[in-house]
C-alpha cells in the first residue's frame, strides 16, 4: 500500500516552532512595499490586519500594488481592521479608474458594516455622481437602520437621475410602505423621464406587496 | 461549529418529504423571496419541491424570534442579528448534518481520473516527493477514508507514488470518532459489498469497523481554518484540498479569509475541491476554475 502516514507531519505540535516570531509594524510595512515575492507581501498584509494604526499605510500600499493576489490580502486586512480609518483608506478607491480596484473597494465597504456607514454617508455629498452611486451601492448592503434614512435623503435631494435610480433599487431592500411617498416624490422631480416612473412604480409594487427581495 | 458536512434536505430524502405538513407559514411568492435571500447568503438554491421542508423550518425560526411574517423575520435578520447568530441557526435548520462514505463521489472520480494524473505529470520521477491530500473539515472520517479507498480501488498508479492523507476538524470529539473508524449501516450504505468486505469488519448490530491499516493511513489533527497562525504552519503543503460544505456556514468576510488560507496551504498548481453548492468564483478571484469531465474544481496558479 502506498498510502503513508507522514513521518514529518506538519500537523504535529512540534511544527509550531517553525512559525516565525511576529515582526514590528515598521518591518511589516517595509515587507509589504518591498517584499520580493507575492507570498511575503501577502503575509505582511495579513499580519498588519492585527495593527489598526497601519490602516492608512495599508491604503497607500493598495494603490501601489499591482498583484491582484496581494491586493486581495491588503483589502482583507483593511476589512479586518474595520475602523473608520480603514473605511476611509479603502473608500479612496471608489473614484479609481482601475475597475477591479474600485469594485474591490465597493465590496470591501459593503462587508465592513457599521464603520463604513459613517464614511459612506459623507460620500453621498461627493461632487462626482459616480462616487455617489457607488456610495448608494455600499449602503444597500449595510445592515444599518440609518441606511434607509440616507437613501430617502438621496431620493429627495440628489440632483442626478442615476444616483436616484440606484437609491430606488436599494430602498426596495428595506421595504417600508412609508417609502412609497418618498419614491413618488423622486418620480415627481423627473416628470419627463419615463424610466423613472417605471422604476418607481415597480419599486412601490414590491414594497407594498410586503416583501424584501 | 463542528465540521460536519451538511446538505439541504431534498425531495428525494424520505425524511424531508414523508412527514412534512402542508405549508402554512409562507406563500409561494414569499417562498421565492426567501429562496432568493437564502441563496444570496449561502449560494444554496432550494428546488420548488422543497416548499414543505422550508416552511416547517421557517415556522420554527419565526417562533424562536417572535416574527409573524417573512417580512418581519427578514427585518430581524437585517437589523437585530448583527452577530449573525440567528442566521447561523437558520442555516443549520435548513441543512441536514450527515456524512457518509463516497458522498459526492464524482469528485473522487475527478481526483483519480484528472487531478492526480495532472499532479504527477509534473514529477521528474515517481519518488520525487509524497503527494499530500487534505480533507477538512473531516468530521467523523468518512471523507478522508473514502479518498483512501478510492485511491486504492481506482487509481492505477497508486503503487508508484507515496500519498499522505491528512484530515482535520475544529471539533476534537469528531476526530476521536474518526480515528476509531467505527461506522453504522447508514454511513456505508453507498459502498458496494466488495469494498465493504475489503476494508471493514462486520460487527454486531449493524456496525462496521474500518481495517487497521486503512485507519493508520490517515493523519488526523485539529485545525482551525480561521486561525491564521494555525493555517500558516501548512503553507504550501498540499497538492489537493477537499473543503466541502463548510464555506456555506461562513459570512462573506470569513469566506474570503478562508479562501486566502486555503490558497496559501496549497502548492503552486494545487487543487481545491468545494461542495457541489459552493462556488469559489463568488468568493475570490485567487483561483483558476478548472472544469474536468467529472467535476469543476479550483486551482492555485503555478506561478
Amino acid at each position: 500500500m502506498a498510502l503513508l502516514k507522514s513521518r514529518d507531519s506538519a500537523f504535529s505540535s512540534s511544527a509550531v516552532a517553525s512559525v516565525p516570531a511576529p515582526l514590528s509594524a515598521g518591518d511589516l510595512l517595509a515587507s509589504l512595499h518591498a517584499g520580493a515575492t507575492e507570498a511575503e507581501r501577502r503575509d505582511a498584509a495579513a499580519d498588519l490586519a492585527a495593527l489598526p494604526d497601519t490602516a492608512c499605510a495599508l491604503g497607500a500600499a493598495l494603490g501601489e500594488e499591482a498583484s491582484p493576489r496581494v491586493r486581495e490580502a491588503i483589502v482583507l486586512a483593511l476589512v479586518g481592521i474595520g475602523t473608520p480609518e480603514a473605511a476611509a483608506a479603502i473608500g479612496g478607491f471608489l473614484a479609481s479608474e482601475d475597475v477591479p480596484l474600485r469594485n474591490a473597494a465597493v465590496e470591501a465597504l459593503q462587508q465592513m458594516g457599521a464603520s463604513a456607514g459613517a464614511y459612506v454617508e459623507k460620500l453621498l455629498a461627493a461632487p462626482d455622481s459616480d462616487t455617489r452611486i457607488f456610495a448608494v451601492n455600499v449602503i444597500e448592503a449595510l445592515r444599518q437602520q440609518a441606511a434607509s434614512g440616507w437613501l430617502r435623503r438621496v431620493l429627495a435631494r440628489d440632483p442626478d437621475l442615476n444616483v436616484g435610480l440606484a437609491a430606488v433599487e436599494a430602498i426596495v431592500q428595506f421595504g417600508e410602505p412609508a417609502d412609497v411617498a418618498v419614491l413618488r416624490g423622486f418620480a415627481a422631480r423627473f416628470p419627463n423621464e419615463p424610466f423613472v416612473t417605471f422604476a418607481v412604480n415597480m419599486a412601490c409594487r414590491r414594497i407594498t406587496a410586503g416583501g424584501i427581495t | 461549529m463542528s465540521g460536519n458536512e451538511s446538505r439541504i434536505g431534498t425531495a428525494d430524502d424520505p425524511r424531508a418529504a414523508a412527514s412534512e405538513p402542508a405549508p402554512t407559514v409562507i406563500s409561494n411568492e414569499d417562498f421565492q423571496r426567501f429562496q432568493d435571500f437564502f441563496y444570496r447568503k449561502t449560494g444554496i438554491i432550494f428546488g420548488a419541491a422543497k416548499g414543505y421542508f422550508v416552511d416547517r423550518r421557517l415556522a420554527d425560526r419565526f417562533a424562536a424570534t417572535g416574527a409573524d411574517s417573512l417580512h418581519a423575520y427578514l427585518q430581524h435578520l437585517k437589523y437585530d442579528d448583527l452577530s449573525g447568530q440567528e442566521l447561523q441557526h437558520l442555516i443549520n435548520s435548513m441543512t441536514v448534518n450527515e456524512t457518509y462514505f463516497y458522498r459526492e463521489e464524482y469528485q473522487f472520480r475527478c481526483l483519480v481520473a484528472s487531478i492526480l494524473p495532472e499532479i504527477v505529470h509534473g514529477f521528474p520521477s515517481a519518488g520525487e516527493r509524497p503527494i499530500r491530500l487534505w480533507s477538512l473539515p473531516c468530521s467523523t472520517g468518512e471523507e478522508p477514508y473514502s479518498i483512501a479507498i478510492q485511491l486504492l480501488e481506482n487509481w492505477r498508479d497508486v503503487d508508484r507514488y507515496d500519498v499522505e492523507i491528512f484530515a482535520s476538524d475544529i471539533d476534537t470529539r469528531v476526530l476521536a470518532k474518526a480515528r476509531a473508524g467505527l461506522y453504522d449501516d447508514r454511513s456505508v450504505q453507498y459502498l458496494n459489498a466488495l469494498v465493504k468486505a475489503r476494508y471493514f469488519t462486520r460487527g454486531t448490530e449493524g456496525s462496521w469497523q474500518l481495517r487497521d491499516d486503512l485507519r493508520a493511513s490517515v493523519d488526523f489533527a485539529p485545525v482551525n481554518l480561521n486561525d491564521r497562525l494555525d493555517m500558516r504552519r501548512h503553507r504550501g503543503s498540499f497538492d489537493v484540498i477537499f473543503c466541502r460544505n463548510l464555506l456555506i456556514y461562513f459570512d462573506d468576510v470569513s469566506r474570503r479569509q478562508a479562501a486566502e488560507a486555503l490558497y496559501d496551504a496549497l502548492r503552486p498548481g494545487g487543487f481545491l475541491c468545494l461542495g457541489h453548492s459552493e462556488s469559489m468564483s463568488r468568493i475570490s478571484s485567487l483561483f483558476t476554475v478548472r472544469k474536468f469531465p467529472d467535476a469543476t474544481v479550483y486551482q492555485k496558479p503555478r506561478a
